[in-house]
């Protein structure tokens, strides 16, 4: 196939894996359908020039999938500008990262940042489960809380110590990231890999195996031997076992 | 979690997709791996595109569907239709400058034309209809009745040719219309049977082979490529490419075609209508000097 058959032939597969990048990476709807027009003008720009790259290394999919990761990542950073979400909320995956986001960038109350996650995000947590995963991001800005009679539609934190204890649980959690940098970086690239892949993006094991293309019994045996090297370290390193727990359950 | 930077920017030293893609499929020599996994521990960004990968294979389904599925598919992609049309077009666009050989650019696409629904949502649901009706029909033959015919064949080979780009469940409509219009051509079996093959494979490639044959069979006029030029003229309307019509495109068409009977008058007319881009009217009066009736 020339590079205009592969991307012809390949259309409604662009449309449905940019989709579902975009909604894994929590796009809102007009967010994502700029992604989906980007991706596919990237495809065509300069006469299919990302197409004639391709060197039939890997299967024409894989290597599309691959395109529209890079993609969706460019997209993402140019909507962010030069701002970056914190290595704790990338470890909590997309819905922290937004939330990181909207806090630590845009500036918005928990609550302001809780009800556009629901809203326009479509972020199917509570408004409890978003408030504990913002109290594990660093608070790299003051954060407001809004007034409940302002936001009526959103159950807002009923503690009126909410500040105090997300700030103390943000210190240990930073504290925790730093440990955890530095107890990854003495391990082999691949265990850091694996060892990201379980705790940070919730693979199953036999997920990892097939992604890696590794036997599956041995990594069970050699995920539980990691976790217990990792969370030594960790102790070492003065981290909570809460906070342990937190990471490596 | 980001070990190195926080920079979500691919760098010099990323490996390029294709390298990440052949990892995913496990067709790395254990050298390119170990090199890979030590890169993907260090890059936040070939990580995320690593796990992406593997998140989309977990949903792909295990078995591959069979080509049969694969087009029932497309019966239910109706909302995909009016942005990827607009993009077929102007990929079908080189296609036709290499039967044009003027033919303009259309303008660069952009994000809000195709959001908008593009020019199939500005054509309407019926857009692969051919813009000829029944009643717009002669009986087939040599001579002007062939040309009106051929008018008819070029637009419809195009029509089918966005379909089958844009997934439209319409396109075997549009093909049975094709065909139909081809047992009229003598000495049409080889043409016939490459656009039956059709039904089995929705192959586009397969579809301009067989257009093709059908624009190098003896008995077609140029009127063949002055109806390819006219239905995709519909979405160029559509889509507000008036330099598509301001082009001597059609004025070469016309050229070729040797037609006495399009006075200059006639064409004079026809350089208006363009000028409206109204291409209904056009093809009306194409039709009623080429033969049909309109």
């Amino acid at each position: 196939m020339n590079p205009e058959e592969i991307f012809l032939n390949h259309q409604a597969f662009v449309r449905k894996t940019a989709g579902a990048l975009a909604r894994h990476y929590r796009l809102p709807d007009a967010d994502a359908e700029d992604f989906i027009s980007a991706v596919n003008l990237k495809l065509i720009a300069d006469d299919y020039a990302v197409l004639r790259k391709f060197q039939g290394k890997s299967q024409v999919k894989t290597y599309l999938r691959a395109v529209i990761s890079r993609a969706l990542h460019d997209f993402r950073s140019r909507l962010w500008g030069r701002w970056r979400p914190s290595t704790a909320a990338e470890r909590l995956g997309a819905v922290a990262e937004t939330l990181d986001c909207l806090l630590s960038r845009d500036g918005h109350s928990l609550t302001e940042a809780i009800n556009i996650l629901i809203v326009n995000h479509k972020v199917e947590m509570s408004p409890a489960e978003l408030e504990a995963i913002a109290s594990k991001l660093p608070r790299r800005s003051p954060r407001r809380f809004e007034d409940e009679s302002k936001m009526p539609d959103i159950e807002a934190p009923d503690r009126a110590d909410d500040n105090v204890r997300i700030q103390e649980q943000g210190s240990q959690q930073e504290l925790a990231e730093t440990a955890l940098r530095k107890a990854l970086k003495q391990l082999p690239a691949e265990d850091q890999v694996i060892l990201r892949m379980r705790y940070w993006d919730g693979f199953q094991i036999k997920a990892i195996a097939k992604a890696l293309h590794l036997p599956p019994r041995p990594l069970y045996r050699r995920v539980e031997r990691l976790n217990r090297k990792l969370r030594g370290m960790l102790e070492e390193a003065g981290v909570q076992a809460d906070t342990i727990e937190g990471i490596l359950d | 979690m980001n070990v190195v930077n926080n920079d979500s920017q691919a760098t010099d030293n990323c490996p390029e997709p294709e390298a990440l893609a052949a990892l995913a499929d496990g067709s790395v020599g254990a050298t390119e791996r170990d090199a890979l996994m030590g890169h993907l521990a260090d890059c936040e960004l070939c990580y995320r595109i690593f796990t992406d990968l593997v998140r989309l294979q977990e949903e792909e389904p295990a078995s591959v569907r069979p080509q049969r599925a694969r087009r029932s598919q497309r019966w239910l992609m109706p909302a995909a239709l009016a942005a990827s049309a607009i993009l077929a077009f102007a990929l079908w666009r080189p296609w036709a400058d290499s039967l044009v050989n003027d033919a303009p650019e259309l303008p660069a696409l952009t994000a809000s034309t195709i959001a908008q629904g593009g020019p199939a949502a500005a054509l309407g649901p019926e857009w692969t209809q051919p813009p000829w009706h029944d009643s717009q029909r002669g009986p087939e033959g040599p001579g002007s009745l062939g040309r009106a015919r051929d008018l008819r064949l070029g637009a419809q080979t195009v029509t089918l040719d966005i379909a089958i780009a844009t997934g439209d469940p319409r396109q075997e409509t549009v093909l049975r219309g094709l065909t139909a219009e081809l047992k009229g051509l003598p000495d049409n079996q080889v043409i016939l049977a490459s656009y039956l093959a059709l039904e089995n494979s929705w192959d586009l490639a397969a579809a301009r082979t067989a257009a093709k044959l059908l624009a190098d069979h003896p008995e077609i006029s140029p009127a063949f490529g002055l109806g390819q030029w006219l239905a995709a003229g519909r979405f160029a309307a559509a889509s507000g490419a008036g330099e598509y019509f301001a082009a001597p495109t059609f004025r070469s068409f016309l050229e070729e075609l040797e037609a006495p009977e399009v006075s200059a008058a006639t064409r004079q007319e026809l350089e208006g209508l363009l000028a409206d881009e109204n291409l209904a009217a056009v093809e009306k009066v194409l039709l009623s000097v080429l033969g049909g009736e309109p």
